[in-house]
């Protein structure tokens, strides 16, 4: 299936003629996506800056998998949303190049996200050991990425 | 507190270019309009109805495609205008607010007639 093709048989999914006419329909789904974002954002910041702090006091062993549990959640919510609100206009935003760099940094994001996990340090820094450099650059990271996405999306109306 | 204040400068170095370009094309308010209306004459090549900005793109005799915006889709819908109301290549003229930078051609429509009917997407921003 080519690009053109996917793009109608986006527009034409049942969820996406609904939204299109229901402007109270899409307007819970747009601030359901909204309430994800800041879940998202909110929990994950907390923790990328956890991360970032040598001296940090907040117990990583309790509320680093909180965090990080609440942050893969509402990235979850904010996917689902998403897709119902691309699926409105999809012949617009797959030309939007704000919507194609927000796809690319949220990928982004989450690689970062599953690369730390998949690594020992992610485990070891839970344990109460010290935060190594590698954690670091990962927290940084995934706070470039994830208000990187807020940014290209939020762009994504002024194209 | 040292990587709050860091952390608060990063988020102003993001925001603060969007800030800035949020006064180029901005759907929303008047703000990025001239006060004085135009009439633009053309005809419908795009119908776009959907949420959240519905707006129509026309092409006119002599200034190229033009983008029409029209109001939120509530707004629109009171007006009587829906997704049948224009068909392409039908001749349309909308009475609205041209963006203030005159090089984008992008106007906010207060009054459109197509069809034979007219449509009052702002009825009181009409100056009769």
């Amino acid at each position: 299936m080519n690009l053109d093709g996917f793009v109608q048989w986006v527009a034409g999914l049942p969820h996406a003629v609904f939204l299109r006419d229901s402007t109270t329909g899409y307007l819970l789904v747009n601030a359901t996506h909204i309430a994800a974002l800041g879940t998202l954002i909110g929990s994950i910041m907390a923790l990328d800056l956890r991360l970032l702090r040598p001296h940090g006091t907040l117990p990583l062993r309790e509320f680093g998998p909180y965090l990080s549990h609440l942050a893969a959640s509402a990235l979850v919510v904010a996917v689902i949303t998403g897709m119902l609100l691309f699926s409105v206009k999809a012949d617009e935003y797959v030309r939007n190049p704000a919507f194609l760099v927000k796809l690319v940094v949220v990928g982004l994001g989450i690689l970062n996200a599953l690369w730390l996990h998949a690594g020992p340090h992610w485990r070891r820094a839970l344990q109460g050991q010290d935060i190594p450099r590698a954690l670091r650059l990962h927290a940084a990271a995934s706070l470039l990425f994830w208000l990187g996405a807020i940014v290209a999306g939020r762009w994504i109306g002024f194209l | 507190m040292r990587p709050y204040r860091f952390l608060a400068a990063g988020i102003a170095a993001f925001a603060l270019p969007l800030a800035l370009s949020a006064t180029a094309t901005a759907h929303h308010g008047w703000s990025w309009a001239d006060t004085d209306q135009v009439k633009l004459s053309g005809v419908v090549k795009k119908v776009e109805i959907a949420p959240p900005h519905p707006y129509l793109d026309v092409q006119t005799p002599n200034d190229g495609m033009w983008r029409v915006e029209l109001g939120n889709p509530t707004q629109t819908r009171e007006s009587g205008f829906n997704e049948q109301s224009a068909k392409i290549n039908e001749s349309i003229t909308a009475i609205g607010n041209r963006a203030s930078d005159h090089a984008e051609k992008r106007m906010k429509a207060v009054q459109i007639s197509v069809g034979g009917k007219t449509y009052d997407i702002y009825p009181e921003r009409i100056r009769r």
